[in-house]
């Protein structure tokens, strides 16, 4: 069974499993309780002694170096157990840094993320505004950033801000002078915090300049990350209503007699299929130059997030009945997980949006069939 | 798809354009642009241009005349020439019934028959719904009585898509009425479509076209060589026929080419205040179809990558066989809504063509989830691998 390239490797699979494991044995996922994994920082560190903190990093800044290709079957595994860990900062904030052109001249800490003990949050500022000080050695960084993943009141940021002639990038410390951060727990139970960010400043050796443009394909990353842990979530959903329909009877048989149910049920197979096919496109999209392939298909992916993965997501929860209502029962907190995902970088309307405009330039710039303009080009 | 080719994919692919960029008839891509549906005499006129090139069977082996593919080299043959709006090739006699033949048949028949299904020299229809079997097909109560020649058939078969242009049908009939397990009854036959007390009578569909047919037997007699395989294991051969069609299941080369077609005349078309592309409804729901496209085109190709691992698809294909027949439905509904009002204006001579391609395609659509396994068949044949 070898030869086809949707097939995992040996390293995405191992990857995978041990992510899996890892959770699995922290007793993820876990409820809205206190003392929850997580929360002094050990799963974290056991995850980044597997190498997931450092995993996108180049390897000229003695990271990993995968894309996120090869990332997202273990994404999807930390998915399946709802994990808080702060994984969305660290990835993203490998793949901004594989966007420059010399990583090795960033100043950055990199073994205490590797470790652990720094959790590194990354963001991507709508507006923001830098400027070069007098003496050029240092930047001058203001932004807003609501609702940034995995940021807490210490810690690392990496920040990525779009500018006129190219973008920025520039790692800040959320305890230095300027920066205000408000932590807080995402409807998930994931960490954010808002911050803001005034006249704070970036020694030069710390700030780099990104293409422009890479604004919006760090945007396109994070959704590819996020999407590939709603994935799991999804199938966990799916995978606890198809253990619940045969076992939960009513009227003297099993829900799964009903065939209604049977076929809804049939329903979230079926929307699972398709957005692991989106985003094993959107993956490795991200990985190549071309815009507009990148944009048709994390928007397509993002726009399924939040038509057909929102409504087959809440039919869990109905076929669930009553107990699928509850706080502690886990259908529930998948269902959060993924109308975060659903929601964070570009709604699912927002990406629609984009999709469609993308497909109106596409229409009015060649022929209706394009194999017919190059045969005659 | 460019992303998921091999290079030595890619190649095939180059040189499967050139080809057609050679050898497709203007005429062929012009009806389709004009959004006109082909017809059968132009869906012969490409098939024999294909059989020329030996492309006609690009699933059959070499030594019977196809050209050996793969699956994906299949689907990149399908694309590339729906996206050069060519007709598609009947599917009842090269897709069905050639591998049956090739599986199942003597070399007596094989001889008799592939030759003349890959040139388009004969045609082919499809015997299996009745009126009282369509989604039981297990139900089917034509029979076939032992004479001393062969068979005796009496009964009908319905919905026979293209019976008034076939020379032959491939036919599902009960051979043993008493059998305990009914799908251990029927067997595989083939009928000339002229034989005495064979009657089709045409159905008109709600499109306003005759595709389908019912076909009416009344002491229909046919030769003992006409049996495919042995007798009262055509239950076995039929299932072998329906999961040979995955491979062009999803129809992906197809729908591309007319989402293309309708995004173009979207782009043309006025809802009296601009373009109707630049609808921010229509857009919207047009946001929504290309990525469910998107989603089938990369679904079918993990299938093709399955398939190519002798993998099991059935799960996966069921899928594709749901989702692409509602994205076919869609892409009409998409036409039907661009033309406005103009929609309705039914008769040919009162309404462009173009503006009446969506209202008969919306109609011609209603099919797609009920042939081939209705999508509520293809739940329930998803939902038993599932969860029993």
């Amino acid at each position: 069974m070898t030869g086809s390239i949707f097939d995992l490797t040996e390293e995405q699979q191992m990857l995978a499993e041990s992510v899996s494991r890892l959770h699995q044995d922290v007793g993820y996922p876990v409820g809205q309780q206190e003392g929850s994994p997580g929360q002094d920082g050990e799963v974290w560190r056991a995850l980044s002694e597997l190498g997931v903190a450092t995993a996108t990093f180049p390897e000229a800044l003695g990271g990993v170096g995968l894309s996120l290709a090869d990332l997202a079957p273990a994404l999807t595994e930390a998915g399946r157990f709802a994990t808080r860990e702060p994984i969305l900062g660290a990835i993203l904030g490998g793949c901004a840094l594989s966007l420059l052109a010399e990583p090795n001249e960033f100043e950055i800490d990199v073994d205490a993320i590797e470790t652990g003990d720094t959790v590194l949050a990354t963001a991507i500022a709508a507006e923001g505004a830098f400027e070069l000080s007098n003496d050029a050695d240092t930047v001058l960084v203001s932004a807003k950033l609501p609702s940034t993943f995995d940021a807490a009141k210490e810690g690392s940021l990496l920040l990525a801000i779009p500018g006129d002639q190219s973008d920025l990038l520039c790692i800040i410390d959320l305890a230095a002078e300027g920066v205000s951060a408000s932590p807080f727990r995402l409807l998930d139970g994931r960490s954010a915090a808002d911050i803001t960010l005034a006249n704070v400043r970036v020694s030069a050796s710390r700030s780099a300049t990104l293409p422009q443009g890479s604004c919006e394909a760090l945007k396109d990353m994070a959704a590819v990350i996020l999407c590939a842990d709603a994935l799991g979530a999804y199938e966990a959903m799916r995978d606890l209503t198809r253990n619940y329909l045969p076992e939960r009877k009513q009227f003297g048989v099993p829900l799964a007699t009903h065939q209604v149910l049977r076929h809804s049920l049939v329903d979230m197979y079926h929307d699972a299929e398709h957005l692991k096919s989106l985003l094993h496109l959107a993956a490795r999209s991200c990985g190549e130059t071309d815009r507009n392939s990148r944009v048709r298909a994390v928007s397509s992916m993002k726009r399924m997030m939040g038509t057909r993965i929102r409504v087959t997501g809440a039919s869990a929860v109905q076929m669930h009945g009553g107990i699928g209502f509850t706080e502690e029962y886990a259908v529930g907190q998948y269902l959060k997980r993924l109308l975060v995902s659903e929601t964070m970088f570009g709604t699912s309307d927002e990406h629609a949006k984009r999709l469609a405009a993308l497909v109106a330039e596409e229409v009015r710039s060649s022929s209706p069939l394009p194999q017919l303009q190059s045969a005659a080009g | 798809m460019e992303t998921y080719l091999s290079e030595e994919d890619r190649q095939f692919r180059s040189e499967v354009s050139a080809f057609l960029d050679e050898a497709v008839p203007a005429d062929l891509t012009n009806s389709f642009l004009q959004m006109h549906p082909h017809t059968h005499e132009q869906s012969v006129q490409w098939q024999r241009i294909l059989a020329k090139k030996g492309w006609a069977a690009p699933h059959w082996p070499k030594e019977f005349g196809g050209a050996g593919w793969s699956p994906i080299q299949q689907y990149i043959l399908e694309v590339e020439s729906a996206m050069r709006g060519v007709p598609r090739v009947a599917p009842f006699g090269i897709k069905m019934f050639g591998p049956v033949l090739i599986e199942y048949g003597t070399k007596e028949q094989q001889d008799r028959y592939l030759p003349k299904i890959l040139s388009g020299e004969e045609f082919w229809c499809q015997g299996f719904s009745e009126p009282g079997a369509g989604s039981d097909l297990a139900s089917l109560k034509t029979k076939a009585e032992r004479t001393n020649e062969g068979y005796r058939i009496n009964g009908s078969k319905i919905w026979t898509t293209m019976a008034h242009e076939a020379d032959f049908m491939f036919a599902l009939v009960r051979t043993d009425p008493t059998a305990e397990k009914r799908q251990a009854g029927i067997s595989m036959v083939i009928i000339e479509m002229k034989s005495p007390g064979l009657e089709v009578r045409p159905i008109h569909s709600i499109d306003g076209a005759h595709h389908v047919n019912e076909v009416f037997f009344e002491d229909v007699d046919i030769p003992a060589e006409n049996l495919i395989g042995e007798e009262n294991k055509g239950w076995g051969i039929a299932k072998f026929l329906l999961t040979n069609e995955r491979v062009g299941i999803a129809q992906v080369g197809l729908s591309k080419a007319q989402l293309a077609l309708v995004k173009s005349y979207a782009a043309r078309r006025s809802n009296g205040s601009g373009a109707v592309l630049d609808d921010p409804i229509f857009s919207t729901k047009l946001a929504d179809l290309e990525a469910d496209m998107l989603a089938l085109e990369v679904t079918n190709l993990r299938m093709l990558g399955v398939l190519k691992a002798k993998g099991d698809t059935s799960v996966l294909s069921s899928f594709l066989k749901l989702r692409a027949s509602e994205i076919r439905q869609r892409i009409a509904e998409l036409a039907m809504e661009a033309a406005g009002p103009d929609a309705v204006r039914w008769e040919t001579n009162m309404v462009s063509a173009e503006d009446r391609y969506g209202m008969f395609a919306w109609l011609n659509s209603r099919a797609t989830t009920i042939f081939g396994g209705s999508s509520e068949i293809m739940k329930n044949i998803v939902a038993k691998q599932v969860i029993g």
